[in-house]
């Protein structure tokens, strides 16, 4: 017999009890292990995108469909396209403040061929382009040549493979890292190689130009501003002084959803405050009516001569057991959750979405943990501490 | 070891009447010779177990002090006072007193676990439920025993640290005439080992083994001759 036996052994012999009070702390863990760490996706995922893309404006051409087009693209992977002429690559960097201009191709893939879904294409200028070639760089050194394309990391198929778009073998030179956003499911390439698959498309009887021939076409334009000057300003310059094109800020296009994860974020974070009181408050009157309802016990321990620091050792001890097992538990099924459904549920919340780094996971962890780990015996301290002040011989009596 | 009640009194808070307290136990001074076997008898709510809980140093006295060997153990801290009561009291309180959560055996245990992390006391725990009559039940849990059965583990527990004294409320309030009369025979012989033995009971039979008769009435307690 040891005395140290006595909080496992209470635990032990009343499992429904224990069982109620580790699945209270059990989803105190989930609830802010989960939410912080799919906040903090989201947040990697955007700030991501926006490093990712590197441009402060992105022209596109003036149709209705084109800007939402672009969103989608960029945001939710929706594979899409449109084209312009490319004289107005010149136009826009004749504008005052606009240090770089690029353009970009982009076409959606036939779903036959290699995935199987429709993937974006995106093309750009080998010469100017400033976004998406010193990403590849990370990954292949050499250049691009003709039917060379580079995948994202969410595509299906390993460097030096082959793969077919619009029936024409193109070669997988690279794969790219993972960002997390949308532009893990594009297919890159340089703008010859693009133009050509335009043609194929068209020998297959897929119009994707109605009229125009694909070498005097580009989709869009993406815009880096000089520094000191305002990025709205040469935003609103374009706007006014280009007909027919539309220009974006790329901090804009990302406010109508940084506007709605911060929502979320804040309403998450208010959330688990909430869910930390409740469960503290849970915690609190599950605790003190356990305590209540054992007192009798508590006092027989008194009684053989158990200090009232003893008492209260044993008690927080109990308590201590719960939250431990309560807390692992939650942090096993959040992790079960959130990491291998990550994928889903960025598709469900239409956001970019990248789990943070190991380091940052394991801090999240720790703290959800000692949270819920603390929630018990704080809870159970003062009711044990208020039964330990009480003469033993009036708790036997009662 | 000697102890002495001196000027012990003890009032409780009354809701209604003339005066707003009363005493549970009038002042009271005695003496309890070392190795004597004494018994309370009283009517019920005469103030026995208050009493005894006061000599235990489970409940502090309005007035007064309990001393054991010339100390007030009203003036020692919680902690001294804890390790006291482990080593020299061995009390056996009024209601059922078992922890449901463990066995016989770790019951009768436990007084001893409590400071010491070696066990060499199994066998003299083995001894004592064998003299209590509890011996088949030594890995029972104690939730599954019967109230006699309980009062018997309170018993073997009490006397587990060999302590100077005993403290018993109505040991044998659950017993049968067989199991009292053996209860009362354990008493006699740990008395006679030394230790002193204070008991508070209904059984007018525990005269025939005691050196020391007490009546309480009405929270005053005097000597019967
Ligand atoms: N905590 C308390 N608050 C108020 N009154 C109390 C308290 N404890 C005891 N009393 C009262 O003090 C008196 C003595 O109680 P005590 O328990 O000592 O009696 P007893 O002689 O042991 O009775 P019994 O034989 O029924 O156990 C009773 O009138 C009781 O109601
Ligand atoms: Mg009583």
């Amino acid at each position: 017999m040891n005395i140290n036996k006595l909080p496992v052994r209470n635990l032990i012999k009343k499992p429904l009890r224990s069982a109620a009070l580790i699945f209270i702390s059990a989803f105190l863990v989930i609830s802010m292990f989960g939410g912080s760490v799919i906040v903090k996706s989201l947040q990697n995922g955007m700030n991501n995108l926006e490093a990712r893309l590197g441009a402060d404006v992105i022209v596109v051409p003036n149709s209705a469909k084109s800007k939402t087009d672009l969103e989608n693209m960029l945001l939710q992977g929706t594979p899409g396209y449109f084209y312009m002429d490319k004289s107005y690559i010149d136009k826009i960097a004749e504008i005052d403040g606009v240090e770089k201009v690029s353009a970009q191709y982009f076409l959606a893939s036939a779903k036959a061929g290699c995935c199987s879904v429709a993937v974006q294409i995106i093309g750009f200028d080998p010469e100017n382009d400033f976004s998406i070639q010193p990403w590849i760089r990370n990954s292949y050194k050499e250049k691009l040549e003709l039917y060379d394309v580079v995948v994202g990391s969410d595509i299906n198929s390993i460097a030096g493979s082959q793969i077919k778009l619009y029936n024409t073998n193109c070669k997988v030179a690279a794969k790219l890292e993972k960002t997390g956003t949308a532009l893990d499911t594009a297919i890159y390439a340089n703008a010859e190689t693009v133009k050509e698959l335009i043609k194929a498309a068209d020998k297959q009887g897929i119009n994707v130009l109605s009229e125009n021939n694909p070498d005097s076409v580009i989709s869009s334009v993406y815009v880096k501003v000089m520094d000191g000057y305002d990025p709205q300003a040469v935003t609103d310059d374009i706007n006014i002084h280009i007909r027919k094109v539309q220009a974006v800020r790329t901090k804009n296009m990302m406010t109508g959803i940084s506007d709605s994860l911060s929502a979320i974020s804040s309403a998450v974070t208010v959330l688990l405050i909430v869910v930390w009181i409740m469960s503290l408050i849970i915690m609190f009157i599950a605790f003190s009516m356990l305590i209540n309802e054992r007192k009798k016990e508590f006092a027989v321990l008194r009684i053989i001569g158990t200090s009232r620091k003893m008492l209260v050792k044993i008690i927080i001890t109990e308590s201590l057991f719960i939250c431990l097992l309560g807390g692992i538990t939650g942090i096993i099924l959040a992790a079960l959750i959130v990491f291998p459904f990550s994928a889903v549920i960025e598709a469900m919340l239409g956001l970019p979405f990248l789990v943070p780094s190991f380091g940052q996971t394991v801090a999240y962890m720790t703290v959800s943990l000692l949270l819920s780990i603390i929630t018990g015996p704080l809870s159970a301290a003062y009711s044990a501490y208020r039964l330990s002040r009480v003469d033993t011989g009036l708790i036997m009596r009662e | 070891m000697k102890i002495e009640i001196k000027n012990v009194t003890k009032t409780y808070p009354r809701k209604s009447g003339e005066a707003n307290f009363f005493y549970a136990v009038k002042e009271t001074s005695f003496n309890i010779s070392e190795g004597s076997l004494s018994v309370i008898l009283g009517r019920s709510g005469s103030g026995k177990s208050t009493l005894l809980n006061m000599i235990g140093g489970l409940l502090k006295p309005t007035s007064g002090e309990i001393l054991y060997d010339n100390k007030n153990i009203f003036d020692f801290n919680d902690k001294e006072l804890s390790v006291f009561r482990n080593k020299n009291i061995g009390m056996i309180p009024q209601v059922q007193s078992v922890l449901p959560n463990l066995t016989v055996f770790e019951n009768v245990m436990l007084p001893y676990a409590l400071y010491k992390k070696e066990n060499t006391v199994g066998e003299y725990a083995d001894e004592l439920l064998k003299m209590t009559g509890i011996f088949d039940l030594k890995n029972v849990y104690a939730s599954d025993l019967s109230g006699g059965e309980m009062r018997r583990v309170a018993i073997a527990r009490a006397l587990i640290n060999k302590p100077s004294i005993i403290l018993g409320d109505e040991p044998t309030a659950d017993l049968d005439e067989e199991n009292t009369e053996k209860v009362f025979e354990i008493f006699k012989k740990t008395a006679q080992q030394g230790t002193t033995v204070l008991l508070v009971t209904h059984e007018t039979d525990a005269k025939k083994y005691s050196d020391c008769v007490y009546k309480m009435q009405s929270g005053e307690l005097s000597k019967e001759t």
